[in-house]
């Protein structure tokens, strides 16, 4: 098969890069490497992280680089996902940065509460790390109370990066902290939107998923 | 070449000279001859980046914000992106020639963003900055900084040992967007000596910190500072 990735399915990361390449038609092998190993090491990424992606051109690290090239790639392929307009592929990038920046750590820190506290989950992140969830989800609500997508009527590469967090998001939280989506109808309805489309089903529907259920 | 002033109107930049942000996209538009107005936001003093018509531009309260026309866009690596692909045609070509020569700059641009900034983010902070903003900076999450840029830079000596800079062997928005943070940890916190110990990356940091582009950004953001020569 032409395309190859390497990383564990569970990663947010992975999923984002596998949710670009189903938006486009394609398909992939999901396959696993020690990532500390000297093979991996000098072949696909020098800092031992994943994903790694490969095809019959070129070897790439770092998801959005990933995520930039699949969608230039195949750009007559599947579903645009740089935007219609250089105005919206600047806040495609934006909104990338953003995730980057402000959104993933503050998610990151309350799901590794959440599951360092399997029994109590609602009760386990502490005050100030949910206000750092709540003020970014806030920024959200705003952005998508002004447009249908993040940046803006067009589906990208920026929604595609986050739809992977709300789905684990999803998965480990109790109804109190469900409300931190639940509470923000934009932010929700677009949430719902990006988990309902095609390749994203048929991406959760792998057997490599963790959260899969016949 | 034509100048910025005859081929393209103005963009209006909102940040400061000397914040590491603003300067990579000042660096970027200086690159690729774009003029500009630069819309000053004190972030010490008066705290402009916390006032409601700020939020406006810039929800999270960073800056910088670059206003294009009837557009803006923030995120400082998102503004340079979008300046390089406008102007493709145009002064230094940052995402260099080709499909592939695009992909290794994105790649690179990330890894800067994901790996060596987190490394030397808090360092600067800690040694240098933390003081301006009334804080006390911490020495030992400095060292930890430091040790864990170390490592990165293990990395980069390997890199440019095959290639002249990071993407390739054309100097790129990836290589621009280290050097604002480097310059602060070599010149201010006198940290040269983690650059200077690897032969390739000591090479790659003389050229593009030598660029007349950014000598100038320099002379401009920090009138009447001395910037140590690198290399001599």
């Amino acid at each position: 098969m032409a395309i190859k990735i390497y990383g564990p399915f569970r990663s947010p990361f992975v999923m984002a890069v596998a949710l670009a390449i189903y938006e486009k038609d394609q398909e992939f092998e999901l396959l696993m490497m020690d990532i500390k190993s000297p093979e991996y090491l000098n072949n696909f990424n020098p800092f031992g992280k994943i994903p790694s992606y490969q095809d019959e051109d070129i070897t790439l690290f770092e998801s959005k680089a990933i995520m930039r090239y699949i969608a230039t790639k195949f750009a007559d392929e599947g579903t645009p996902l740089l935007g219609s307009t250089i105005v919206e592929q600047a806040l495609c990038n934006q909104w990338l940065e953003v995730h980057s920046h402000s959104f993933t750590q503050p998610m990151v820190e309350m799901a590794r509460a959440i599951r360092g506290n399997p029994q109590q989950p609602d009760a386990s992140v502490s005050k100030p790390a949910l206000e750092r969830v709540n003020n970014v989800l806030d920024t959200y609500e705003a952005r998508l109370s002004t447009s249908k997508y993040l940046a803006g009527e067009s589906y990208t590469l920026a929604d595609i990066t986050h739809t992977p967090f709300f789905y684990i998001f999803n998965a480990i939280t109790d109804d109190e902290n469900k409300k931190c989506i639940t509470s923000r109808p934009h932010l929700h309805a677009w949430i719902q939107d990006i988990s309902s489309r095609p390749a994203w089903k048929k991406l959760t529907e792998r057997p490599e998923n963790p959260h899969y259920k016949q | 070449m034509a100048t910025a002033s005859s081929h393209v109107p103005k963009v209006k930049l909102y940040g400061v000279p000397y914040s590491v942000c603003t300067s990579r996209v000042i660096m970027c538009l200086l690159e690729k001859q774009v003029g500009y107005d630069l819309q000053v936001v004190d972030i010490v003093k008066t705290q402009d980046h916390k006032k409601p018509e700020f939020l406006k531009l810039q929800p999270f309260g960073i800056i910088p914000v670059l206003q294009d026309k009837d557009f803006s866009v923030f995120e400082s690596r998102a503004i340079i992106r979008y300046i390089a692909r406008k102007h493709e045609g145009h002064g230094t070509p940052l995402y260099g020639t080709s499909e592939k020569d695009k992909a290794m700059v994105d790649q690179w641009l990330e890894v800067e963003a994901q790996n060596y900034n987190p490394a030397i983010a808090p360092a600067v902070w800690h040694l240098i900055h933390a003081p301006l903003f009334g804080q006390q900076g911490d020495p030992t999450v400095a060292k930890a900084s430091i040790e864990k840029l170390e490592k990165v830079l293990d990395v980069y000596e390997g890199v440019l040992s095959q290639s002249k800079y990071l993407a390739g062997d054309f100097f790129s928005l990836a290589d621009l967007s280290h050097l604002p943070f480097t310059q602060y940890l070599i010149n201010d916190a006198k940290r040269g000596d983690i650059f200077d110990k690897r032969p390739h990356v000591k090479e790659w940091w003389k050229s593009i910190s030598t660029r007349p582009t950014w000598i100038k950004h320099l002379s401009v953001a920090f009138p009447g500072k001395n910037f140590d020569s690198p290399g001599s």
